[in-house]
């Protein structure tokens, strides 16, 4: 089975510091690596071309939350063109 | 209960015929004392068990008639029947181990008498104690223990000097063997000599405690007997305080109620020490003391009971009245004692410190609460500890202006209220001292938002409490040209957001403080190389 490899990064942020981090993803995803740390621990993401991407969003009183998610599974091979069968 | 009482006696009478055949058995052996010792075993196991069913079911039948005499003297009866039995087996290995020995006469030149007749006078005294009621027949019991310890050292001491000239070896283990048993008996009764003061006092008080207690009340001029006391413990302490209330079962002699604190010495001398400082300070605000007792490791402090309300019990139940009025009394007594125990000139503060040395007890309890050092691509998070390491170099910088006598653990239920009186008392005084107030305004502060309170009118109750003290607080920094207040306050924040999840188990609870803690200790900070009197607190972090 595959070795699963786990980051969590869990705090309290002002606006501004929230959008320090999202930047920092977003900075990742433009240049097609996003590297992780914790401790002596590294994961590395190249995100795919396709991902699927989900944004939910919930106001209940005064609480409130946006969450984002992107998944997608790594191509066999790399970034390698797909195979084209002709006829 | 008379069922239950005609089994305890049968039990008692049992093990003392168990302890006076053993004793006969090493003067004088004989087979048939080894057999009947042997075979009595199941008998006082089977008599035990008959005793401790009657206990339980009686508690079962008196369950909704709260009889509370009745149930003190079932548990009482149950704990000595517990340890009679495990006399009676401490007996049996006796008698077992007179095998080992290769001549009975070997033994004997010991003194195992003196034991045995310490035992035996502890045994006789039970019933009568139980029956009449006596607290000094009860105590005599329990410093059987003591003296059986000491008799025991001098014939271990004898044998180890034996031991080492090699002889006897097989015969000196065994002897040990059956001292120790012997000893282990004393340790049973003083089980029992305790379980008897429980039914006698109606508290679970050790003799140490009773000792202290006996001390401290003649300190204070009580000359009765001990047995005329009512005591009510009501409550705990977290830190190893033993915390009893205490008032006399006649009212009409002796009115005053006190709380009896026994503990580690250098808390409660230290306690004794501010209370005494307060009243010269402060006159009035403290509990007056009734006496004082020190031992070798440990004192004894008996206070005034005062009759009220804790803080936090009012802002949770009275009305919004009434709530102003206190806080009203409340702030004007502080406001009055930090006035007059302003002493200028800078101090130097040691919240991150008190936050380390406390780290340990917090990862006992939540092992999860450490962030380690991350990187988010070109972001770098840095880690709970290099925090706490960045802001003790930071707090250096920002020395308090003046100092004020503080209480020191300045929690919500450390301040009394008695409506009476219409006055303010603090309580648990003994990390009293001069130091800078805002140590006193975070704990009131996180004191407040860690109430495990999550009715939403009640929360909203405790913020706006939270709103008015953080306000008020500022507002004594400003009049007083504290510049660094609000640096120093959320670094003192930090220091008892993080401390308190030490005694939160509400996981999700404990985690929303660690944050915030977190979130203080990087806000501060990052405001590195700028002027401290420019940070601005994000007082958010306050409510919950």
């Amino acid at each position: 089975m595959a070795k699963k490899e786990e980051f969590q990064h869990e705090s309290i942020q002002d606006n501004h510091t929230v959008s320090q981090y999202l930047q920092a993803l977003i900075d990742g995803l433009e240049s097609g690596t996003i590297v992780l740390n914790s401790e002596d621990k590294q994961i590395i993401f190249h995100p795919g071309d396709l991902m699927e991407m989900v944004i939910k969003a919930k106001k209940k009183g005064d609480k409130n939350k946006i969450s984002l998610k992107f998944s997608w599974k790594d191509t066999p091979g790399g970034r390698t063109e797909p195979v084209r069968i002709t006829t | 209960m008379e069922y239950i009482i005609e089994n305890f006696r049968f039990l008692v009478i049992e093990a003392e015929t168990q302890v006076k055949l053993t004793y006969g058995l090493l003067s004088d052996f004989r087979i048939s004392v080894l057999e009947k010792i042997l075979s009595k075993d199941d008998y006082i196991d089977n008599l035990k068990a008959t005793v401790e069913n009657a206990c339980f079911s009686k508690i079962h039948i008196l369950k909704g008639h709260v009889d509370q005499k009745k149930i003190n003297d079932i548990r009482a009866l149950h704990i000595i029947s517990v340890n009679l039995e495990r006399i009676a087996d401490y007996c049996v290995n006796i008698a077992r181990q007179t095998e080992y020995l290769s001549d009975l006469a070997f033994f004997r030149r010991y003194d195992y008498h003196s034991m045995f007749t310490e035992i035996q006078k502890g045994l006789s005294r039970i019933i009568p104690v139980f029956n009449g009621r006596g607290l000094s027949g009860a105590l005599e019991i329990c410093r059987i223990e003591s003296r059986m310890d000491q008799l025991y050292k001098e014939s271990f001491d004898r044998i180890m000097v034996e031991l080492k000239e090699g002889r006897q070896v097989g015969n000196l283990i065994t002897t040990i063997f059956i001292f120790r048993y012997l000893e282990r008996i004393g340790d049973a009764l003083l089980n029992i000599g305790e379980a008897l003061i429980f039914a006698i006092l109606g508290d679970r008080i050790k003799i140490r405690q009773i000792d202290a207690l006996q001390k401290t009340l003649s300190e204070a001029g009580f000359k009765e007997d001990l047995s005329d006391i009512d005591f009510s413990s009501f409550w705990g302490s977290r830190s190893g305080c033993r915390i009893s209330k205490v008032g006399q079962k006649n009212p009409a002699s002796f009115t005053t109620q006190g709380v009896f604190k026994e503990g580690v010495l250098k808390k409660i001398k230290r306690e004794q020490e501010n209370i005494r400082r307060w009243e010269e300070i402060y006159p009035g605000i403290v509990p007056k003391i009734f006496g004082y007792h020190e031992n070798q490791d440990t004192a004894s402090l008996l206070v005034e009971f005062l009759p009220g309300c804790t803080l936090d019990q009012i802002i949770l139940t009275e009305n919004a009245d009434s709530v102003r009025d206190v806080i009203f009394i409340f702030e004007e007594t502080l406001s009055d004692i930090w006035q007059k125990t302003l002493t200028p000139g800078p101090f130097d503060t040691d919240y991150m410190a008190q936050l380390k040395s406390r780290l340990e007890g917090v990862y006992r309890v939540h092992p999860q609460f450490y962030r380690p050092a991350q990187h988010l691509g070109a972001l770098r998070i840095r880690s709970s500890e290099d925090l706490i390491h960045a802001c003790t170099d930071l707090e250096k910088s920002a020395p308090a202006p003046f100092t004020v006598f503080i209480h020191g653990d300045f929690n919500v239920n450390n301040i009394v209220f008695n409506q009476g009186e219409e006055k303010v008392y603090f309580i648990d005084l003994h990390r009293s001292r001069k130091a800078d107030y805002v140590q006193d305004a975070s704990v009131f502060l996180v004191s407040i938002f860690r109430m495990p309170v999550f009715d939403l009118e009640l929360r909203e109750r405790l913020n706006t409490v939270t709103l008015y003290f953080y306000e008020w607080f500022a507002d004594f920094a400003l009049k007083n040209a504290d510049s660094t207040f609000q640096f120093r306050l959320a670094l003192a924040l930090a220091r008892s957001f993080y401390t308190s999840i030490r005694f939160e188990l509400n996981r999700d609870f404990a985690r929303e403080m660690y944050l915030r803690s977190l979130f203080l200790m990087e806000q501060t900070s990052a405001h590195q190389g700028r002027p401290l009197s420019d940070f601005i607190l994000p007082e958010s972090v306050l409510f919950y």
